[in-house]
């Protein structure tokens, strides 16, 4: 029988999980992308890598894929903790076309197994988000079809706040009408310049840190106002109670 | 008489609030009176629209305290499970709305907090628990969670006290001490640090946590604070707050522990066995069930004239509250095929339910105590109606 106590050490406690936060983007590289424009993403990705590797909150927390689309739809850097050394290769344009829907519903079934992954592991994670850049149209075989039902997958989990969508059209030529179909929580899609891809990405960086920093809502980041509740409905129940007991 | 229980209770600043000079949001209280213990620890959340949450989660801890101290028993005995939970929240959101008067807010969210709490009146045992955080049991043979945390679909969201459905997320536990030696209470800063989700173990660090609290209240809050500090909030430069509460009953046999468990096989869930699937798979069963008791219901009004004469006015309450009970058992399921959508999302369900639920509450206990009366009527009645019916079936077939 040993019912002394005895001394605590760290190793009786476990090592607080870190919450997750996965980040999955899907990135336009088909043809319109060539040259100065992907230059641009590639300059925004580096930046965006290196700022969640200097931050130790955001480096034990974030959990990045990425996912192209042109001609083909590629999981170009697969989940996986950020470490100190990784290193990201540059992005190369193709010279095809543009499958956003077929993209997206891929990196949904990503986040999807990721997901379960976390529940298997018992790890606790951050409402997943989508970044979903592009400066073109859906193009290629049932290229409408397969976006139609990738918004609607996109909207039944933003819907019910699985998901956080950041639609961001580049240049003049992006869908827009398209990208604002995407997300019901955002007034209209994010309309940057490729030379606003500096911008982006240190505002993407500094949204994962508010969050899982100072567990931000993810209401935040489609800046919507909410209201608080404040109202009762177990004190409006109560007098209902008494009068029926009466 | 046994001797009365020693309650510890903590709330420690997390680093993540100490750098930024922001403060505890976490609160904590203990209390004995009128023969009942109670040790209460709640987690003010800590998001930007939760302004206040360190004041919601004070006032739940102490409305609590003062609650359970004063109506154990009315608790304790009351065999409606939803009316112990509406009360409770009731309680909690009527202190409230004093404090959105006090610092002028606009709405009970502002003020969100989780809540845990044990009571110890005698042998009885009542627990509560809304939210994330852990419950837990120490046995004279071990160590189980009482209650688990509750998070939504993401790991920041969780389900507060302050929720206007709150009452529907409460989880409440009436039992007895039995071989219980001491009760721990964490918030999720401690849980994350002792409990693993994958198999639900509680490490055994947790056991000789209580045991902390064999030497006095005084004793046992020094040395929780300093343990605490030492490996669940300096374990990180950001960590949450940190609070843990003990109820410790003394005079009863502690665990071995070396023999407590520190490893668990990890649990093997079916992701798609959810309850959504469930109802999905009963609706056949579900819509049959309803025409069959529609039919009844029909019949038992189109023949009641007839039957009039032969009963008087007891006989007929009876036979009408049978069906309405039975009526009220498809509503239920109904009811609840509705709500599933909002599962797990931590959104607030409609005003409705809460009505229809209410409905269905009053009912029932009608219903039991009109059986208790006259089961042999009413059974006289139904095969009346059953025969009418037939012969009613039996004419129009004609």
């Amino acid at each position: 029988m040993s019912n002394d106590i005895g001394g605590f050490s760290k190793s009786d406690f476990g090592s607080s999980t870190r919450r997750r936060l996965p980040i999955c983007f899907c990135l336009d590289i088909s043809g319109s992308m060539a040259g100065y424009p992907i230059e641009q993403l590639n300059d925004g990705l580096q930046s965006f890598f290196s700022s969640i590797r200097e931050n130790e909150e955001t480096r034990s927390s974030a959990d990045i894929a990425i996912i192209t689309f042109g001609g083909s739809v590629d999981i170009f850097l697969p989940f996986g903790k950020t470490s100190k050394e990784q290193t990201i290769p540059r992005l190369q344009a193709t010279t095809s076309l543009t499958p956003i829907g077929e993209g997206i519903l891929t990196a949904l079934e990503l986040l999807d197994a990721r997901k379960i992954g976390y529940k298997q592991m018992g790890i606790k994670y951050y409402q997943p988000w989508l970044v979903v850049i592009t400066d073109g149209a859906p193009q290629g075989a049932n290229a409408v079809e397969n976006m139609n039902k990738a918004i609607e997958a996109v909207r039944e989990l933003e819907d019910n706040d699985k998901l956080v969508v950041f639609n961001i059209g580049v240049g003049n030529s992006a869908d827009f009408p398209m990208l604002q179909k995407l997300s019901g929580k955002r007034d209209k899609p994010i309309s940057i310049s490729t030379a606003q891809f500096g911008k982006l990405f240190a505002f993407l960086g500094s949204s994962s840190s508010s969050v899982v920093s100072n567990s931000m809502g993810s209401d935040a980041l489609y800046n919507l106002n909410q209201e608080p509740e404040g109202t009762s409905i177990a004190m409006e129940d109560f007098f209902r109670t008494i009068e029926e007991s009466q | 008489m046994r001797p009365e229980p020693v309650l510890a209770n903590i709330s420690l600043i997390g680093n993540k609030h100490l750098n930024r000079n922001t403060p505890c949001e976490d609160s904590s209280c203990s209390l004995t009176r009128n023969g009942v213990s109670v040790v209460c620890i709640s987690d003010g959340a800590g998001g930007s629209k939760y302004t206040h949450a360190r004041f919601g989660s004070k006032c739940a801890v102490e409305c609590v305290a003062e609650l359970l101290t004063s109506h154990f028993d009315a608790f304790y005995f009351e065999n409606r499970e939803s009316v112990c939970r509406s009360i409770l929240v009731t309680a909690i959101h009527s202190k409230m709305a004093d404090l959105l008067v006090e610092h002028e807010l606009d709405g009970l969210e502002r003020l969100s907090c989780t809540l845990l709490f044990v009571a110890v009146k005698g042998d009885l045992v009542l627990a509560g628990h809304i939210g994330d955080g852990l419950i837990c049991r120490v046995s004279s043979h071990g160590l189980s969670p009482l209650t688990l945390p509750a998070n939504g679909e993401n790991a920041s969201s969780t389900y507060f006290i302050t929720f206007p459905n709150a009452q529907e997320y409460l989880r409440l536990i009436k039992t007895t001490t039995d071989d219980t030696h001491a009760f721990v209470l964490m918030s999720d800063g401690v849980e994350d640090m002792v409990y693993d989700a994958s198999n639900q173990l509680v490490r055994p660090v947790v056991a000789r946590l209580a045991e902390l609290a064999s030497k006095g209240k005084e004793q046992a809050e020094e040395a929780l604070a300093s343990t605490i500090k030492e490996f669940v909030v300096d374990a990180s430069q950001n960590s949450d707050d940190a609070s843990v509460g003990i109820l410790y009953l003394t005079g009863t046999e502690a665990p071995d522990f070396s023999e407590l468990s520190d490893s668990k096989a990890k649990l093997e869930r079916d992701f798609n066995d959810t309850m959504r699937a469930v109802q999905m798979e009963m609706i056949p069963q579900v819509k049959h069930a309803q025409e069959i008791l529609s039919k009844i219901n029909c019949q038992s009004t189109s023949n009641s004239g007839t039957l009039e004469g032969n009963r008087d006015d007891e006989e007929e309450s009876a036979d009408e509250t049978i069906h309405k009970a039975d009526a009220d058992q498809v509503k239920t399921e109904q009811n609840d095929t509705d709500s599933s959508d909002s599962e797990g999302n931590g959104k607030p369900v409609g005003s409705d339910s809460g009505e229809e639920r209410e409905q269905r509450r009053s009912d029932g206990v009608e219903v039991q105590k009109d059986r208790k009366v006259v089961p042999l009527w009413a059974f006289l009645v139904m095969t009346g109606l059953f025969l009418t019916a037939l012969v009613v079936l039996a004419i129009l077939e004609l």
